[in-house]
């Protein structure tokens, strides 16, 4: 290969790679994104989730690593509760785009610890995973540029006409797309990562219909126990299931697979709560986070706009 | 590619090559994680077990939801499974749950169910194995 095609190649990656991640991008889907974001970890936490750490039995107590490091022990509830409320005060915050990215960093750190403290106890659990990235990679990016406090008060300090005293939503800007891109390399890793995991203990026999079968039986929801006696029908939902999680990662690249495997997940995550009763709406509240709500708005705005006139006119 | 690009990129990189090393080499350490539930394999011949812990209370036996005992399901079953007994781990659980509670909610007495279930169109039926959860500590 010679000096020029290398060049030439190299040059079409590089402009593929600045595509995918730093094609201008609206800076209101970021707002969206921050305010569903911190919507569904208010929710997560509003139980008394975390605060149940202080309940469970001191001997059942078995740090993980980063609890360890940190040396942090069984918190007691007066600790908790203040975790939780310093949690609440800087989510708040972010929702308002108020001293944005600081408040999102700043919940990020709480949540993580409040997280990594509930797994100490013998089970460790995966589904708060990703929506912890997506307050890492939110809190390093400028979505608190437009519809946010902060965008009002930087506007009042330059002076600027009242009318133009918050930044139009409209704007676009090179660091607003990679946050959503980042978060659907998350998302396809995570089920990536479990199809391997199954693959690698158990190969392709995993999807026999015997291991679901298994769990189905355990678990004896009603759906569960109406599925568990037919055995080619837990062998086919095992096999989607597999397909499903090491398929996602093509998604990352052809664009046009992302709404067709993000209704994949929510099917397979509706079927899980269903059938084996395993609840894992946090990576769910996941999925609005990557859509892009400005081009939904345009698309239902040019498909919509023409009906309302013409039911206008006949009213 | 200005300066920030460049960081970002790298820091991109470094992450998705971090997603496949936590698939590839299994790693499991919250909040890395390579998601393993579920993937060991159940073949034929495994047959699911269901645990739960039953008490006594005002002359009724109820079952011990694992939340009343502080944990979660998943955790109740790592916490009994640990010894092939699971008695005198139930009963250090049913005690704790005693000491926290006013004599009129505490339980008499306590044992853990262990339900062995048949698969389909295999011959026999389920199996219950039951074991005391000792509530004194002399007992133990």
């Amino acid at each position: 290969m010679s000096a020029a095609v290398r060049g030439s190649l190299a040059g079409r990656l590089l402009a593929a790679w600045r595509a995918h991640w730093f094609a201008p991008a609206p800076l209101a889907d970021l707002a969206v994104a921050r305010v569903l974001l911190v919507a569904a970890v208010l929710y997560l936490d509003g139980s008394i989730r975390f605060l149940n750490v202080a309940r469970a039995p001191a001997f059942t107590w078995d740090p993980i690593p980063l609890i360890e490091i940190l040396g942090i022990g069984q918190p007691t509830w007066e600790q908790l509760r203040w975790l939780r409320d310093a949690t609440r005060l800087a989510l708040l915050a972010a929702a308002a785009g108020l001293f944005t990215n600081v408040a999102l960093l700043s919940a990020f750190a709480l949540q993580l610890v409040q997280e990594g403290l509930l797994n100490c106890f013998g089970k460790v659990t995966h589904s708060t995973i990703p929506l912890l990235h997506a307050m890492l990679f939110f809190a390093c990016a400028p979505c608190g540029r437009v519809l946010s406090v902060d965008a009002w008060l930087r506007r009042w300090r330059e002076r600027r006409p009242l009318e133009q005293a918050v930044a139009p939503a409209s704007r676009l800007s090179r660091f607003a797309r990679w946050p959503f891109e980042l978060l659907f390399v998350e998302l396809a890793f995570y089920y990536f990562d479990a199809g391997l995991s199954k693959l690698s203990a158990s190969g392709l026999a995993w999807a026999d219909g015997h291991t679901l079968q298994h769990h189905l039986l355990k678990y004896a929801s009603a759906p569960g126990s109406w599925v568990a006696p037919h055995l080619w029908l837990c062998a086919a939902l095992s096999a989607g299931a597999l397909l499903f999680e090491v398929g996602f990662p093509l998604a990352i690249v052809v664009r046009r697979l992302r709404p067709w495997f993000l209704a994949a997940g929510v099917c397979f995550h509706i079927g899980n709560h269903l059938l084996l009763d395993l609840i894992f709406w946090p990576v769910l509240a996941v999925y609005p986070l990557v859509v892009p709500w400005s081009a939904l708005a345009r698309w239902l705005r040019t498909r919509l706009a023409p009906r309302v006139t013409s039911l206008a006119r006949v009213g | 590619m200005t300066v920030r690009e460049r960081i970002l990129s790298a820091l991109f990189a470094a992450f998705v090559a971090l997603k496949i090393v936590e698939g590839w080499f299994a790693l499991e350490s919250w909040p890395l994680s390579h998601v393993p539930m579920f993937a060991a394999r159940y073949g034929p011949e495994k047959l699911p077990v269901r645990l739960a812990v039953h008490g006594l209370r005002a002359g009724t036996w109820v079952e011990i939801q694992p939340f009343q005992l502080g944990l979660n399901r998943a955790e109740l079953n790592r916490h009994l499974l640990r010894d092939a007994d699971p008695g005198p781990a139930c009963g250090e659980l049913v005690r704790q749950f005693n000491a926290t509670r006013i004599p009129a909610r505490r339980f008499a007495s306590a044992y853990v169910s262990k339900l062995t279930i048949a698969r389909p169109d295999t011959p026999g039926g389920d199996r219950e194995l039951r074991s005391d959860c000792p509530l004194t500590v002399e007992n133990r």
